[in-house]
């Protein structure tokens, strides 16, 4: 059972101690009652929340029929690479093995024992021997042969999640029977991705080929993001903006934002044309509307094919950012932040 | 207490003493030279201080700004986590330059803005709120090494003018006074003393006549 838009705004109006005794009355109640004897405040809401998430998926991949599983799976092993990217990072880095464990959410390939072998290990060069039925064990000992460099890891990571992106794409269209389904899903999502990150390399970048950081298999191909990166003329970014269905989805997240329903795709592309005449990272907010609506997207496709994989990862996402709520309300309290400034990180 | 004692009218005494007098002011000089230029160099660089030091607040709120918003997407420990990935060691390097003979440091950093792909994070794998917050923290170092920089040489340049000040002041009220007082008084101690002189030939001559 998931948390009602207006339960939130009843929480946005509690304090720390109440938004504790509210969660621990809900589906939360086994964690916070574990974890309420060692932890208090902001700390124990998110740490219980991190492990119900993790509790939640692994309950919801275990009662899954047979084909559906095999696709929530492949849909929810991008957790694998945040997880062993979070060894990976812990171990080089000396973080302790309890914070290590505290961070990950076990809902993919890997569950809770897999992972706890891993943080076992003292060395990382160890790590890809034991991740030898892994998809992406390949890319893994590849990179973790080579002696530590900086910037080692976060190519690595990008090439992780490259070749997820990649494997989930062809095993939907050819491996797994109905899979096809979710393929508008995963493009839309590719697509909103590779727009966000294209707006964050040119803010934070000078790089000119910016091939090695466009996920492929989107609606819009990598000459596309190629041809937009380098694109100086107001014009010029407006008529390649407009040519995509992300600038429909933008509208509606900066119409949402500023609670003005007269606002157009016009005004929309001119705002994100300042943004990015700039070289400025979209805003946060804009891209939590932007979820928000890929959200709903996958709400609405889920309705339409309710005996598909759909429905499991819709309420596995909202789960997701359900958590993302409470843990946003509980640190916004912890800041003493204004509700109503707490209400525009919601996703609801 | 007086800066000379023990004065002997002697013409030595007297011509050593005009002597440290001319030395006196013209030392006098210079340090009123330096202490104008050092008042000017300061009153110059007061604003620029106060602009740096402003631009640090700013930067600072404008961090606590954004460190709420990334605790509330974020979470702490994907923050820690994504705080351990960077990669980069932010460097700082001290060297010296003399400014109106004045021995500063020159602050820089190193490392302290990077390129997005070279933080050590992934692109795919993280938020954008998280580039923020990294960006205003790089920001929020680059400040504090500047105004650092900016205010140890006031710092410096402000101490140096005490020093000079107070020689200067002393020069004006207490050396060259004392000094202009012992010429005046060995100069009419020794004026005495001929007329004394006089006076006696004076009187031994009308004896003889």
């Amino acid at each position: 059972m998931l948390i009602s838009p207006d339960q939130y705004i009843r929480l946005l109006n509690m304090d720390l101690v109440q938004i504790i005794r509210f969660i621990g009355e809900t589906t939360y109640k086994e964690e916070i009652n574990e974890l309420s004897g060692r932890l208090s405040g902001p700390l124990l809401i998110e740490t219980a929340l991190t492990r119900n998430l993790a509790s939640t998926y692994q309950e919801i991949l275990d009662i899954a029929p047979g084909g559906l599983k095999e696709i929530a799976s492949l849909y929810f092993s991008r957790y694998d690479i945040e997880n062993i990217m979070l060894i990976i990072r812990g171990k080089q880095f000396h973080i302790s093995d309890d914070k290590i464990r505290e961070v990950l959410i076990p809902a993919g390939f890997l569950n809770t024992e897999r992972l706890e072998n891993l943080i076992k290990h003292q060395k990382i060069q160890d790590i890809p021997g034991a991740l030898k039925k892994w998809d992406y064990s390949h890319i893994l000992s590849g990179y973790i042969r080579k002696e530590y460099e900086k910037g080692l890891f976060a190519r690595l990571e990008n090439d992780l999640y490259r070749a997820y992106y990649k494997n989930l794409l062809l095993e939907v269209r050819y491996g797994i029977r109905s899979g096809q389904i979710l393929i508008p899903q995963l493009r839309f999502e590719i697509d909103i991705t590779n727009i966000r990150n294209m707006f964050r390399l040119r803010a934070g970048s000078r790089i000119e080929d910016i091939k090695s950081y466009i996920i492929p298999g989107g609606n819009l191909d990598h000459e596309y993001f190629q041809r937009l990166y380098h694109i100086n003329e107001r014009e010029q970014f407006r008529a390649e903006i407009e040519r995509t269905h992300i600038l429909e989805y933008m509208t509606r997240a900066i119409r949402d934002l500023r609670c003005d329903p007269s606002l157009c795709e016009g005004d929309a592309a001119d705002i994100i044309w300042r943004r990015w005449e700039e070289r400025k990272t979209p805003l946060y907010t804009v891209m939590l509307a932007v979820n928000k609506a890929r959200l709903h997207h996958l709400d609405g496709l889920s309705l339409r094919n309710p005996f598909s994989v759909l429905p499991i990862i819709s309420f596995l996402e909202h789960k997701s950012h359900e958590v993302a709520n409470l843990r946003s309300i509980a640190r916004g309290k912890q800041f003493n932040i204004r509700p109503d400034f707490i209400r525009q990180h919601l996703v609801l | 207490m007086p800066y000379i004692r023990d004065i002997r009218p002697t013409k030595s005494e007297l011509i050593s003493l005009k002597n440290r007098l001319r030395i006196a002011k013209r030392a006098y000089n210079i340090l009123e030279m330096k202490r104008e230029g050092l008042i000017i160099e300061i009153t110059r660089r007061t604003p620029e201080v106060k602009k740096e030091y402003d631009l640090l607040l700013i930067t600072y709120r404008r961090v606590m700004h954004l460190l709420a918003p990334a605790y509330m997407i974020e979470g702490m420990l994907n923050l820690t986590i994504a705080a351990y990935s960077v990669e980069s060691r932010t460097g700082i390097e001290i060297t010296q330059s003399n400014l109106f003979g004045v021995r500063v440091p020159v602050i820089s950093g190193t490392n302290v803005r990077t390129d997005l792909t070279e933080r050590g994070y992934g692109l795919l794998g993280t938020s954008v709120i998280i580039d923020d917050l990294a960006d205003a923290y790089e920001q929020l170092v680059e400040a504090i090494i500047s105004y650092s920089g900016s205010l140890v040489i006031l710092n410096r340049l402000l101490i140096e003018l005490n020093r000079i000040t107070r020689r200067v002041k002393a020069l004006e009220n207490n050396v060259i006074p004392s000094i202009s007082d012992a010429i005046a008084f060995i100069t009419s101690a020794r004026e005495e003393l001929e007329r004394e002189e006089q006076s006696r030939l004076f009187h031994i001559k009308k004896k003889r006549n």
